[in-house]
């Protein structure tokens, strides 16, 4: 359900970018998410295409890069992947980390047509 | 054409939550968010909190609830400030509804906010609301692999309670496999394991929110 309020405000920043570069059609807007924000990609797909409706973004696709989570140790400072729910460094298997990738929430990019036909 | 653009989304929620911690660091008052599923007590828990703390200290409560005020009138009993926020079928609070609740409240003279999100694992967790700790509520009947379907609100909370631990006995739930998975998804959050209907362990609990008050140079642990 939270994929409606992100559908809201993603739909409101891209009109505002739309409108600054004279936009006449938007064809494709691509966003990056975190995997820690638990995204369910058919309720954000089926959001978009609600709130699309009827505007210059209709039929437009939503394309979601999913950033895997990363981590670094506090402790040896190296980074490494988090396999299954282990927020633990893979060197040496500290549980004190921080989290430097997966918490993203970004529209990425914005591809259109403004009035040049460009 | 194509526009790189590069912007956050939900940062207009992250702005108002930044806002709403600055009025309440200037105030000192300490804000926690409870987050569980429907029915893992998290009112039951804030009614026992409640009864030890509202005496002592000067507490407030914001209740997130879809649609009703069964979870506020509960607590009416504590006279203090409750501030209901329906959210109108949505399934989380946001920061702008937590911020009109914050005004009207006296925060010069409040030490503890207690915020009740609405009943979702997974929503809340997404939205900033402005507090200085989240507390992910699980209890007993829900099942031991919470934390390991649901990392995001275990990774994002300061302190866990596992509730219903009065029901241990009874339902399949092993309490060793559950610790060990929140081990591996924050290895240094605390986990109380309570009973508000049968007042186990509260104490714990209790003594690490009294270690988080911010008035009066108090330790001020988070
Ligand atoms: N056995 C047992 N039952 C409990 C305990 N804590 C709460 N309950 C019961 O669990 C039910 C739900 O408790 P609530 O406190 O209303 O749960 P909640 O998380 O606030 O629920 P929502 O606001 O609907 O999301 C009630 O019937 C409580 O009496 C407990 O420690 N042990
Ligand atoms: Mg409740
Ligand atoms: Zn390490």
């Amino acid at each position: 359900m939270h994929e409606f309020s992100i559908i809201t405000e993603l739909f409101k920043i891209m009109e505002e970018t739309a409108h600054a570069h004279n936009l006449v059609k938007v064809e494709s807007v691509i966003i990056h998410a975190g995997a820690l924000r638990q995204i369910h990609k058919a309720a954000l797909l089926a959001a978009w295409q609600e709130i699309t409706q009827s505007t210059i973004a209709e039929n437009s696709t939503l394309e979601l890069t999913v950033l895997p989570a990363r981590i670094r140790c506090l402790n040896c400072r190296k980074e490494s992947g988090v396999e299954d729910i282990c927020f633990v460094c893979g060197f040496c298997s500290s549980g004190e980390v921080e989290v430097i990738q997966g918490n993203e929430l970004i529209l990425h990019t914005i591809r259109g047509e403004n009035s040049h036909g460009d | 054409m194509e526009i790189k653009i590069i912007k956050k989304i939900l940062g207009s929620n992250e702005k108002k939550a930044a806002e709403n911690r600055r009025l309440l660091d200037t105030h000192k008052v300490f804000m926690i968010n409870l987050i569980g599923s429907p029915g893992a007590g998290k009112t039951s828990m804030l009614e026992k909190t409640l009864g030890q703390l509202a005496g002592k200290y000067s507490c407030a409560v914001i209740e997130g609830d879809i649609a009703t005020d069964r979870d506020a009138r509960r607590l009416q009993k504590y006279n203090i400030p409750v501030a209901l926020i329906n959210t109108d079928g949505a399934c989380h609070l946001e920061a702008v509804s937590v911020a009109e609740a914050l005004a009207g409240f006296n925060l010069p003279e409040t030490d503890f906010i207690f915020i009740e999100n609405v009943g979702n694992l997974v929503c809340p967790a997404e939205f900033d609301l402005g507090e200085h700790a989240k507390c992910a509520v699980a209890s007993v009947p829900e099942g031991d692999d919470k934390p390991a379907k649901y990392p995001g609100l275990f990774r994002a909370a300061s302190v866990c309670l596992l509730n219903k631990i009065d029901l241990a006995p009874y339902v399949k739930f092993d309490v060793a496999k559950f610790l060990a998975d929140i081990k591996n998804i924050k290895s240094d959050l605390p986990v109380f394991q309570v009973s508000a209907a049968g007042n186990i362990n509260l104490d714990e609990w209790i003594e690490w929110l009294e270690k988080c008050v911010k008035k009066n140079n108090a330790t001020g642990q988070i």
